[in-house]
């Protein structure tokens, strides 16, 4: 992928990242959607839902309860799946080592994300007081200005945090893996399975209750029926 | 009231809920969006300018609760405040003491309508939907539907919310009640665990190579995972520890 193409994935990103508090909150922002249509500004929409789905399993248990701040892993996963893509065209035989590492690195996002959102929502305080100031002014127009001006700063933000993701990103990982022998790659090849298998641990942190084991135990019987009939 | 003009209202209040989060601040929490939400309606009530910085500052001083069910409380208050300006009744610190009051409820039924039964039953539907076809047209019908079944139950819950809290002024409490909205958590509960369910044997069967070795390592980092998320609050201890188990049991593998 060229600087150009990073820049579109950046700006659209962005976009998608707003749905996850700035906006609305219509699960846009969710990997599992927002990673299809990286994969499909990167021409690989068929990486771009996999990832989505791995990415989408492994933040399953981030529950934003109150000011709670969860990972910043929505705009970590639109990064992990543009530069999935970019690095599969540029190593193909690496995919397990690929996989390891753009996850890796999007947890590493995840983490500088969580603490970049605090520090937004402490400087967001200096918004609220301006708010205060002018509302004393008269300046009754203030809140729908500083709603305007509080979107168009998240989409900075966010613009600017995914395409420096993207940059560092490309230029670590096609630097680390090209210097890799190409045996790291076997050494790698659990991580789909391992991935798979931690979305299945996570998930049931979530239906471990009396009330609904016997859900899931229909929905094991269904999956046997199924697999039956498809093989 | 025009009922026409009242849905407009209602309909330009939903619309400006929509950003309700948008200044999240650690001073006053959602305050900013919230009282957006009222001012919508409520600046055209009030008109008098002191009136209008006394509304302005009393709403923007503190305001928390879950962003969807949020809608409750602004429908309410904006109807209370539009009473207030027009006969005095109610006071303001009963108005006060009912947006305090809604704060706890509204989230406590939030989180468990929304964050613990909606998403991770949508997620779970979709990653079992996607993971059941290999055709590019029908995932991305799997992806349109998982938006429309989120996404019903989202909107509606928040216009209805604006709605039912515009109509009810105080009565709102009546409404929010964990046991109103017991059908989508047990809906959606169901169906992320049927989902789980079905997910684990096909994932079990999709990544089993017939290989024992691997059938064992995937059922430990299952069981590690699960583990370490429900005994750590630290999400990147449950990730980072089976990931990199993963590439010593690879290594120790080749190397064997």
């Amino acid at each position: 992928m060229e600087l150009t193409d990073f820049f579109v994935i950046a700006l659209v990103g962005a976009l998608l990242t707003l749905d996850k508090t700035t906006l609305v909150q219509a699960f846009i922002s969710q990997p599992i959607i927002a990673c299809t249509v990286i994969g499909w500004l990167g021409h690989d929409i068929g990486m771009g839902i996999e990832i989505g789905m791995i990415m989408q399993f492994l933040w399953i248990t981030n529950i934003p309860v109150g000011a709670a701040i969860t990972p910043g892993g929505n705009g970590a996963a639109m990064i992990a799946v543009a530069l999935a893509i970019h690095l599969n065209r540029l190593f193909p035989e690496q995919f397990n080592l690929i996989l390891l590492l753009v996850v890796l690195y999007a947890v590493l996002l995840s983490y500088i994300g969580a603490k970049l959102r605090s520090w937004h929502r402490n400087r967001n305080v200096f918004i609220l007081d301006r708010i205060l100031k002018n509302v004393d002014k008269g300046d009754f127009n203030i809140l729908g200005k500083s709603i305007f001006i509080s979107i168009a700063l998240n989409y900075l933000r966010f613009f600017v945090i995914i395409f420096t993701g993207l940059i560092l990103g490309e230029i670590m990982l096609s630097n680390i893996i090209g210097a890799m022998p190409s045996v790291w790659n076997i050494y790698a090849k659990y991580t789909m399975p391992t991935l798979w298998a931690m979305g299945l641990g996570l998930g049931l942190t979530l239906y471990d209750t009396k009330d609904v084991r016997r859900y899931i135990l229909i929905g094991i019987i269904m999956g046997i029926i199924v697999m039956r009939l498809a093989f | 009231m025009d009922k026409n003009k009242q849905n407009r209202d209602i309909f330009k209040i939903f619309l400006h809920s929509l950003f309700i989060q948008t200044v999240w601040n650690y001073k006053s929490m959602v305050s900013v969006g919230f009282t957006f939400s009222l001012w919508a309606k409520c600046k055209h009530v009030i008109t008098d300018k002191k009136e209008r910085i006394a509304f302005l500052k009393r709403h923007l001083s503190f305001f928390n609760t879950h962003p969807y069910m949020a809608s409750y409380a602004i429908g309410a208050i904006t109807r209370l405040e539009e009473e207030h300006k027009k006969t005095g009744n109610p006071d303001l610190n009963s108005i006060n003491k009912l947006k305090n009051a809604l704060i706890g409820p509204l989230g406590a039924i939030g989180d468990q309508v929304f964050w613990q039964s909606l998403k991770p039953g949508v997620v779970l539907f979709g990653i079992l939907g996607l993971l059941l076809t290999e055709q590019l047209q029908s995932r991305l019908f799997i992806l349109v539907l998982i938006l429309f079944i989120y996404n019903i139950p989202h909107f509606v819950i928040r216009y209805r919310g604006v709605k039912i809290g515009y109509e009810q002024g105080f009565s709102v409490y009546k409404y929010v009640k964990i046991e109103n909205f017991k059908y989508i958590i047990t809906g959606f509960k169901i169906l992320g665990a049927v989902s789980f369910g079905f997910l684990l044997t096909l994932l079990l069967t999709k990544t089993n190579t017939g290989d024992l070795y691997d059938s064992v390592f995937f059922f430990i980092i299952f069981v590690l995972t699960y583990f370490l998320r429900k005994n750590t609050s630290n999400i990147y201890y449950a990730i980072l520890i089976p990931l990199i188990l993963s590439l010593i049991v690879g290594f120790t593998m080749v190397k064997l």
